[in-house]
């Protein structure tokens, strides 16, 4: 038997478009793999209010899936965000909306179960659950919330989940534990249980790099989940661009040629360097946003790194600076990249704050 | 350029105005107040701090009211750049500069691209980066390593208690199973104890209907021994005993009898075995009488002896002497033909002789007894004998005659007895009548007593002394029983309000009924009941003992969970929150490592720079080089060559002597060491100058230690100093000689005070 598992798709009303794509992208996969059941680890929805305007669109996508596929689906905090209600109140067509507190237990399989536990801000009576023993079936856990040890994108919140601590698993006698929350991908082994987190299904948030995925398990392997890249979701890419003190405008290949890069993608433009002037150099950028936004999803600018300096563009030792720096790329570009490229802005910020000084 | 200055109450001047000019001469011997004009310059251009060393000092000296105004447009300097640079001592040309005075900095950016020194940006990075101050980048690492320390210390501690809390739990998990099992345990004993409380109480009701059982049977006996009371009411003790009299007396009687009877046996015994040997000694004795009279008769006839014996004469052969008679005779012949001729017939002759005289002796004629007669009688005595006893008779006389003497004795032996037996046999009848007589007595006494016996037995209605005596007995014992038994019956009665005995008994009966109808059979023995109720016993000790420890345990679960709890009910909050405060404190570290590595690669390429910009102490070393040279060199002698390292001067300075071999400036004369420093100190002041204000250059007794042309030499570098740079030049002095070369060199530039 097969699964598809993914979590922290936030669909919502402001990129209606973009979440449904990626939830169309998991319907078709299902399709492909012939899978068996789809299992949802919460934050489907991005707010109560998404999950009452959008329930039609999901319900109807999901009858894109095979036939047999059945759905599991689990809130989590998003669902409950500034809830009017309750979910269960909601059709949500062939997804079994699993809601009940603290846990409940659905048999997908001949030997097979599903322990699923929805969000909940607490979760530290779990040894009194009373879980019954699975005895010779394997289980597998679906649930939202943040496990210890696990390090992802630790943004605050409003209305988080409780933190689900690896003996919560081994008390469950969980053989797979697949958790949605924590938006970066990961897996750890935890005695016997493998924990997963797909990572969010589609880029939320800004930082979230790296591929978006979705785990295929397949229930006579647990301990080896396949991973899948939605790409429909794109990623999440910083893309780095030098502004030179004569207001040009240095742009990575990447940007030129598109390799590398997909339409759903959101691009951060992180312009940096010393300027003449910066409105100049914004032009420049502004120009180059607007071409990107034909063929990507999203482009944001970040320009802390990008600074002025009057007169850097003649000022004598600023230029021998900046020549310098750049006859030392071998020197120090080897040890640490990054530091070696804040050195210049460093050191130009330094001259500048000097310069200023002295007037 | 400072136009004039305005004293009051300072030092000396309690009011003094003094006009300046480009170069203004002070003159005035020791005491004048040279000193204080210095310091009135000072305190103005320099407006040293209050709590510093020179505020402390002109605080000190001049007292707080001084007072002194300046005109003019001196700008305001540093004191070390005033009392380093600006200004030169007496005595003191050496020049200690402070590289990172404003001075210095004005001089570089002259000298450096866009005016800035490479090495300030580079010493600024790098001081950012050794910066030990509260927001310098290094305590930001600092901090950031003391967070994650503390924070991996608090990871460590709270996993270390979260690893506690999962043994713990793993401890309460067992505890639970172990109250799990108690409970079961409990739930089983109370099981069994109720089935055993059942059996016990099933026994004690059957003990109960036992003893209610009981209770009826000692009514039923109370009632049967009143009864037997009743009927032995006429029962004494008098009656007993005398029954018990007459019993013995019977007894007794019977006694007799018995004792007659058994004597009177044996008397008739002995007295019939006495007739019976008699007569059988009578029968014996008949024969014995025939016996005697015939042994008597027979011995008659053959005694005595010699009667039946003739004599009569035998011939007697003996065949023995007839043998050795024989042998002679072979023995003569065997020796006739053995022996020799000679003696053959003695020898035969001899043994023929002897042969013939034992022949001869063999034949005697012998007078014997003719015994035939006697044989015959004894013949005859034996037939007789045999026919008439049946007995044999010895073939010889000795012994016939014995055997008749014998049967004779015997037959008076016979005699005898059969008299005794005679006597005895009477005797034994004699003592049998006796016997009888006494017996009869017995008798007839013994059937006198037993008719009173048997009457006192019938009238007791029993069948004797025991019987009474038992029934006597049992009359006292009934009575006792009776009294026993009422005493318990009222007893039991008593419980059942008093009620009568047959009420109990009814009473009794119907509880049996119940009993029995709810009790299962089956009544166990004593022992069987005590063990039961031991198990019983022992079965509530143990359920009680694992009440109290299952009670210990939940309460110890119970704390131990609450503890637990109340600890990892937020622990895994606890450490995701220190995790995340971890990575966003590794985050910091590395931003503030690459910052700091940042900054540490932009100060070294502003190193280089600086190093690249070193040829510029090249050129301050050529004008240092070119003045220092008009001081000394008067045109004769060589230029020395100045090398400069860097700013500090004091130890970074070599000047070549005339044979062009460089020495440090300590190792110069300390005329020309002062020329050097003037030297420096005009290109240094020129070139720190800048654009706008200038601070004027104030010359304390500094041409004392120079002879009048090296004087004349140096007042002309200042006036092309000055000229060229603009910059006012004040010189105190007692020297008033240095008037005359100064208004030659200065004109109309120079003004004069004296003091």
């Amino acid at each position: 038997m097969k699964y598809l598992a993914c979590a922290d798709l936030h669909c919502s009303k402001s990129e209606e478009a973009y979440s449904l794509s990626v939830l169309e992208e998991i319907a078709a996969i299902c399709r492909e793999e012939k899978t068996d059941g789809l299992l949802l680890g919460g934050d489907i929805f991005d707010s109560f209010q998404d999950a009452e305007n959008m329930r039609n669109l999901f319900v109807g996508l999901l009858e894109k899936l095979p036939e047999n596929c059945r759905v599991y689906y689990i809130p989590g905090n998003h669902e409950e965000l500034r809830a009017a209600g309750t979910l269960e109140k909601f059709d949500f067509g062939r997804a079994r909306l699993l809601a009940a507190k603290p846990y409940s237990l659905e048999s997908l399989d001949v030997g097979l179960e599903l322990a699923a536990i929805p969000f909940q801000k607490n979760y530290s009576a779990y040894r009194s659950w009373k879980v019954p023993p699975k005895g010779n079936k394997k289980r597998i856990v679906l649930a939202h919330g943040t496990v210890p040890g696990i390090r992802g994108y630790f943004q605050e919140e409003e209305n988080p989940p409780g933190v689900l601590d690896e003996d919560l698993f081994a008390c469950l006698e969980a053989d797979l534990a697949v958790v949605g929350h924590i938006h970066a991908g990961y897996k750890k082994q935890s005695g016997d249980c493998l924990i997963i987190s797909p990572g969010s299904a589609r880029v939320w948030r800004e930082g979230e790099t790296g591929s978006r995925r979705a785990f295929l398990i397949d229930s006579g392997a647990l301990g080896r989940p396949g991973e899948i890249i939605l790409a429909s979701a794109g990623q999440y890419r910083i893309i780095g661009v030098e502004a030179f003190p004569d207001c040009s405008l240095g742009f990575p290949e990447e940007l030129e040629t598109g390799k590398g890069l997909s339409p759903p993608d959101w691009l951060c433009l992180k312009v940096s360097g010393a300027v003449e002037d910066e409105t100049e150099v914004m032009k420049g950028i502004n120009k180059k946003i607007e071409e990107l936004k034909k063929k990507y999803r999203r482009i944001t600018l970040a320009k802390e790194d990008l600074f002025v300096l009057k007169g850097i563009s003649t000022h004598p030792l600023a230029l021998q600076f900046i020549k310098k720096w750049e006859e030392s790329r071998e020197k120090y570009g080897g040890e640490d990249e990054e530091a070696y490229r804040l050195a210049k802005w460093r050191g130009l910020a330094k001259l500048k704050e000097i310069a200023e000084a002295r007037k | 350029m400072i136009e004039t200055l305005n004293l009051t109450d300072f030092g000396k001047f309690k009011k003094r105005r003094f006009d300046f000019k480009p170069v203004t001469l002070f003159l005035g011997e020791n005491e004048t107040g040279k000193s204080t004009l210095f310091d009135a310059i000072f305190d103005k251009i320099c407006a040293p701090k209050g709590n510093s060393a020179e505020g402390r000092r002109l605080k000190s000296r001049y007292g707080e009211t001084r007072q002194a105004e300046l005109t003019g447009d001196a700008p305001r300097i540093s004191e070390s750049d005033f009392l380093n640079l600006y200004a030169v001592k007496a005595g003191s040309a050496a020049l200690e500069i402070d590289n990172n005075s404003e001075a210095i900095n004005i001089v570089k950016a002259s000298l450096f691209s866009g005016g800035i020194d490479p090495k300030i940006p580079a010493d600024s990075l790098i001081r950012a980066v050794k910066a030990r101050g509260r927001d310098s980048l290094s305590e930001g690492i600092k901090q950031a390593e003391q967070d994650i320390g503390r924070l991996k210390s608090d990871l460590e501690r709270d996993y270390g208690i979260r690893k506690n809390y999962l043994f713990k739990e793993a401890e309460i998990k067992q505890k639970d199973a172990a109250l799990e099992e108690a409970e079961k345990k409990i739930a089983l004993l109370e099981e069994s104890g109720a089935a055993l409380e059942k059996a016990v109480k099933d026994q004690r009701l059957i003990k109960d209907e036992k003893q209610f059982t009981e209770i009826i049977s000692l009514i039923s006996d109370l009632r049967r021994r009143r009864e037997n009371v009743k009927k032995y009411a006429s029962y004494s003790a008098e009656t007993l005993e005398k029954i018990k009299n007459l019993e013995n007396a019977e007894k007794d009687c019977q006694n007799e009898i018995d004792a007659a009877a058994k004597n009177l046996e044996a008397a008739l015994k002995e007295a019939a075995v006495k007739a019976g040997e008699k007569n059988a000694l009578e029968k014996e004795q008949h024969k014995f009488d025939r016996v005697k009279i015939l042994a008597d008769s027979l011995k008659d006839r053959i005694y005595p002896k010699e009667r039946l014996i003739e004599k009569k004469s035998v011939l007697r052969i003996n065949k023995v002497f007839i043998a050795i008679a024989f042998l002679f005779t072979a023995l003569g012949v065997f020796l006739f033909f053995n022996v020799p001729p000679r003696i053959s017939f003695f020898v035969l002759a001899g043994g023929l002789v002897l042969a013939l005289a034992f022949l001869i002796c063999a034949f005697r004629k012998q007078t014997v007894d003719d015994v035939s007669r006697l044989r015959g009688e004894l013949e005859s005595l034996r037939e007789r004998w045999r026919r008439e006893t049946g007995g044999e008779l010895e073939e010889s006389y000795e012994g016939i005659l014995l055997a008749l003497e014998n049967a004779s004795r015997d037959a008076e032996f016979a005699l005898e007895n059969y008299t005794r037996s005679c006597e005895a046999a009477a005797a034994a009848e004699e003592k049998a009548r006796a016997l009888m007589g006494q017996k009869a007595q017995g008798e007839n006494r013994y059937a006198g007593v037993k008719r009173e016996l048997t009457g006192a037995l019938s009238r007791a209605g029993v069948s004797g002394a025991t019987e009474y005596a038992a029934a006597l007995a049992r009359k006292e014992s009934e009575t006792e029983g009776c009294a026993e038994i009422e005493k318990k019956v009222r007893l039991y009665g008593g419980e059942y309000g008093g009620v009568s005995e047959d009420a109990l008994e009814d009473a009794l009966r119907l509880k049996i009924k119940n009993i029995r109808e709810t009790a299962p059979p089956g009544e166990l023995t004593e022992n069987e009941l005590r063990r039961l109720e031991i198990q019983l016993s022992e079965n509530r000790k143990m359920i009680a003992a694992l009440q109290k420890t299952r009670g210990e345990s939940i309460s110890s679960v119970s704390r131990d969970r609450g503890e637990t709890h109340a600890v990892f009910g937020e622990l895994p909050q606890k450490i995701t929150e220190e995790e995340k405060a971890l990575g966003e404190a590794e985050a910091r570290l590395g931003e503030l490592k690459r910052e700091i590595r940042a900054s540490e690669i932009a100060g070294e390429i502003f190193s280089s720079l600086s190093e690249d910009a070193g040829r510029m102490l090249v050129n301050l070393s050529e004008e240092i080089k070119t003045v220092f040279s008009s001081f000394t060199s008067a045109g004769q002698t060589k230029v020395r060559e100045v090398g400069l390292k860097s700013f500090s001067l004091s130890d970074s300075v070599t000047v070549s002597d005339e044979l062009g071999t460089p020495r440090d400036l300590a190792h110069l004369s300390a005329g020309t060491r002062d020329a050097f420093f003037l030297a420096a100190r005009l290109i240094l002041a020129a070139k720190s100058q800048g654009g706008g204000k200038k601070a004027p250059i104030i010359f304390d007794e500094s041409f004392t230690a120079l002879d009048r042309p090296r004087t004349e030499r140096a007042l002309k570098i200042l006036e092309e100093f000055r000229q060229k740079t603009g910059v006012q030049i004040v010189i105190f002095t007692k020297d008033f000689d240095l008037e005359e070369p100064a208004r030659a060199v200065f004109g109309d530039a120079l003004g004069v005070n004296r003091l």
